[in-house]
């Protein structure tokens, strides 16, 4: 049975409704603390929280931490979720900043958000309009110029990538975006968080499916 | 001298020669010629060049133990050093405690007048144009020393006085102003170069307020040699002297680069012109770390530095930084 390493810095505090989720789908899941070692893990998970107080920028702490060599060295796929993906920026794994969001307010909201046609293990999703919600203060993507490797896209209920879909100013609504081979994705909506009908969706269930049946060759 | 390799690259200095060894190292001559008004008196004092070399050698040892890192690599003889091969800044830096003289001539205050506090200037140094005083942004304009280095150099140098400073009142002087030159190795880093002895600084008796240093021989005081004699007994007798190891603030200013939006400058804007305040085009909010450094003695602690700024301090996509040296 493959095992994912819910990764936790200090501040990190998504980690354990993540750790629920991924065993709903049958895996070994468990916490994984910053400075521990990754060798017997299949697959990455960066949950969502403020790691170092996000003091800096959101992930700069965590993304010059050792554990981001040890995964960036490692190979295995990686799905980085609102601070998992601000720290995946932060280490230079995935191109672009998360800004402060131009509203200057938290959000925290449901979102849909359409998977575009890309390289990563999301690709498989192509089309699909999912709803899922955000929670984050530094969310507003930016880059010098149009990334490639985007996967995801805030839109209408209809897939609409609209500028009124856009909860927090990013670039071309980018929503989440993958790492130039595509092993590793991150984005700022909670796939953990809806996964349960109790929960109000369980669209995120196809991000985490794609994500472990990458994990599972 | 006679087994050096490359005595043709030799120079010739007002009071000192520097003959090139290596890429790594040079060999410095204090000679015993002495000189005043660029050039305009000239003389030789028998044994000069070698008291010279000691009081330098003493002031460098303590700086290095101080963590202020310097060219001097051994005593070869008692008139010669071998020391790291640099390229030595174009501008003299000088710090003043007590106005005398160019100070005093330039801006007619009495010497002897104690400053507010210790003051550095710098001085281009050109021949032809007899080293004259130069502002500093005119040395940044010029490209004759980039900013943050010109800033390290005078944080050095005042770090230098806090402990000539201290040192000197131990013996029973006080420390008027001096000289200090800087050079850069290969890889940019800075040291602490030239001589730092009578030649190069004022020193008074504390309490007769003689003059012991080059004003001797620029005013004809007298014996010359004598006053630096005098600086010597005094630190001598002081015995062994511990110098506080010297810290350095590092200020690294962070401001968010123009092409990126900045969401807290926005609204700090509008707050602005709600309050009534007209004319306002753009607010941006950057931040500012201060980092004490205690030990900068090995001048790579600058790369470093630039390295953690590049790295952690910064995302240099959306930012750029200023360091300065306090």
């Amino acid at each position: 049975m493959s095992t994912i390493g819910v990764i936790r810095f200090p501040g990190t505090n998504n980690e354990w409704e993540t750790v629920r989720a991924l065993q709903s789908f049958g895996v070994e899941a468990k916490v994984v603390e910053h400075n521990q070692q990754i060798d017997d893990l299949d697959g990455i998970w960066l949950a969502g929280g403020f790691s170092y107080g996000d003091v800096l920028r959101a992930g700069a702490i965590a993304g010059a931490s050792r554990i981001m060599k040890d995964i960036s060295r490692s190979g295995r796929p990686v799905l980085g979720a609102c601070n998992g993906f601000q720290i995946l920026t932060e280490a230079d794994l995935i191109e672009g900043a998360l800004l402060p969001n131009t509203t200057t307010r938290f959000v925290c909201k449901w979102i849909y958000m359409t998977i575009t046609e890309n390289d990563s293990y999301l690709n498989e999703l192509q089309g699909s309009t999912l709803r899922i919600p955000i929670a984050h203060f530094e969310g507003n993507f930016w880059s010098e110029s149009t990334p490639e490797n985007i996967v995801a896209k805030y839109s209408t209920r209809d897939g609409d990538a609209a500028p009124r879909a856009n909860p927090n100013g990013s670039m071309d609504n980018i929503a989440g975006l993958s790492s130039n081979d595509g092993r590793m994705v991150g984005m700022m909506p909670h796939p953990e968080r809806s996964c349960f009908k109790h929960q109000g969706s369980t669209d995120g269930r196809k991000i985490i499916q794609a994500f472990l049946k990458e994990v599972h060759g | 001298m006679n087994d050096s390799p490359s005595t043709k690259n030799t120079y010739e200095g007002k009071a000192k020669t520097v003959e090139v060894l290596s890429d790594e190292k040079v060999r410095i001559i204090f000679t015993d010629r002495i000189s005043a008004g660029d050039g305009a008196k000239l003389d030789t004092i028998p044994g000069k060049g070698k008291m010279n070399l000691t009081l330098s050698n003493r002031l460098m040892e303590v700086l290095e133990e101080a963590g202020i890192p310097t060219h001097l690599l051994e005593r070869e003889s008692e008139t010669t050093i071998i020391a790291r091969n640099l390229r030595i800044l174009p501008v003299e830096v000088v710090v003043r405690n007590i106005a005398a003289g160019s100070f005093s001539r330039r801006y007619g205050v009495k010497e002897g007048e104690e400053l507010a506090q210790p003051f550095v200037e710098f001085f281009v140094k050109d021949d032809k144009l007899h080293d004259p005083l130069i502002d500093r942004d005119v040395v940044v304009q010029m490209g004759l020393v980039p900013r943050d280095k010109l800033e390290l150099v005078q944080a050095r140098a005042l770090q230098v006085n806090r402990v000539f400073t201290d040192y000197f009142s131990r013996g029973g002087m006080v420390l008027v102003d001096f000289k200090l030159e800087f050079g850069e190795d290969k890889e940019g880093h800075i040291w602490l170069a030239d001589e730092i002895s009578a030649d190069s600084m004022r020193v008074w008796d504390a309490q007769t307020m003689e003059k012991l240093d080059k004003d001797r021989f620029r005013k004809d005081l007298g014996d010359v040699l004598a006053g630096y004699k005098v600086i010597m007994d005094r630190l001598d007798g002081i015995g062994g002297y511990s110098p506080e190891k010297q810290r350095m603030e590092v200020v690294v200013t962070i401001e968010p680069k123009h092409s990126v939006t900045n969401p807290g400058g926005e609204v700090t804007k509008r707050t602005l012109l709600n309050s009534g305040m007209g004319g306002i085009k753009d607010v941006r909010l950057g931040k500012t770390v201060n980092i004490t450094v205690e030990d900068s003695s090995d001048p790579k602690w600058l790369d470093k530095l630039n390295q953690i700024c590049k790295e952690i301090l910064t995302n240099p996509m959306v930012e750029t930084y200023t360091l300065g040296f306090r």
